[in-house]
């Protein structure tokens, strides 16, 4: 993530985010998952 | 805004979808959906509205609409086939597997699942089948394939976005089939999600609560004061999130726990509880609650 968004890949930095996240499906704290997604939309 | 900005912001919002169902809050998980849309259209991120063709699917099997859930599934597969989606072949196998578990017919689709297991070897499918084998009867074949999970086949379930989906799979097959073997595993790994809703990775297809799952793993080892109280718990979260389906499975879950239980007014409470999930059920044609409360004879 951090070389996608050096090289101003947003695609790629999307592909990244999408993978973390279906990874942290198995966090039992929603609100860990939100704060990556809310993160993600700023 | 560049196309990939609109892509983080769709994926972010497709994810908080599922969040939103997690924590039982139908309200939002709407209003995402309703934002999705939004941003699709402004940023022209047109691949993304697979998903939401994804959730249209969902959103219909959660108000026990079987037919039309059927019909979105398929629109879903036509609208993500023509944008070139990698995973559509597996979406649509796996919404369609969880409509016809619904209607108590997982079984017919035992050969595609046997088919996909070999397409896609990274997602163990396989796992799915001692609750479908469970349903149509064939239970010493169910309880094989729990067996073999046991003595090690179980190390294919990775910690990703389908887990939660085999977790209760698992743990209702091994409540069927009298199973504590697998019962035990699946108690050990569903006592954090005490509370949360399941999802298959973003909201493309739900697995009740994690509440219901421990719930019927402890049934399955005769803890049924615990299962009664984790039942009535998944009961308020269906009732919350509105989902009329799952609120008919988990009240034939806890009915039959009542008739399995057998205390003073435990008769009663199955036999009422049992009526109201058959309200549901009947006109929706969810053979799947029929199926389960035939099992406990109400």
């Amino acid at each position: 993530m951090a070389l996608a968004r050096a090289v101003a890949a947003p695609r790629t930095l999307a592909y990244a985010l999408w993978a973390w996240r279906w990874h942290l499906m198995v966090q039992p704290d929603i609100g860990v998952r939100l704060a990556v997604s809310e993160e993600a939309e700023r | 805004m560049e196309a990939g900005d609109g892509w983080i912001v769709t994926g972010a919002q497709a994810w908080k979808v599922a969040d939103h169902y997690a924590r039982s809050d139908r309200d939002a998980l709407e209003q995402e959906v309703v934002a999705m849309r939004g941003q699709i259209h402004a940023a022209r991120v047109t691949e993304a509205n697979y998903y939401v063709a994804l959730f249209d699917a969902s959103l219909a099997l959660e108000d026990a609409r079987l037919e039309v859930a059927e019909q979105l599934t398929q629109r879903a597969l036509e609208v993500g086939t023509a944008l070139g989606d990698p995973i559509v072949q597996n979406q649509y196998g796996a919404q369609l597997l969880a409509v016809r578990i619904a209607q108590g017919r997982g079984v017919e689709l035992e050969p595609v699942i046997e088919m996909i297991a070999a397409a896609e070897p990274g997602i163990p499918w396989r796992l799915t089948l001692p609750a479908v084998l469970a349903d149509a009867g064939r239970a010493q074949e169910a309880a094989d394939e729990l067996d073999r999970l046991m003595d090690g086949g179980i190390r294919d379930l990775k910690q990703d976005g389908n887990y939660q989906v085999f977790l209760l799979l698992l743990s209702s097959a091994a409540h069927v089939l009298r199973h504590e073997r697998t019962a035990g595993w699946a108690r050990d790994r569903l006592r954090p999600y005490r509370g949360v809703r399941f999802t298959g990775g973003v909201f493309a297809v739900t697995a009740g609560t994690g509440s219901a799952a421990l719930g019927l793993a402890e049934a399955t080892l005769g803890r049924f004061d615990d299962a009664e109280a984790l039942l009535l718990e998944a009961l308020d979260s269906d009732r919350r999130v509105r989902s009329r389906y799952w609120e008919a499975r988990t009240g034939s879950w806890l009915a039959g726990v009542y008739a399995l239980r057998g205390a003073v007014g435990d008769a009663e409470r199955a036999a009422e509880t049992a009526a109201l999930a058959r309200l549901i059920a009947e006109p929706a044609g969810l053979g799947s609650v029929l199926l389960h409360l035939g099992r406990h004879g109400l």
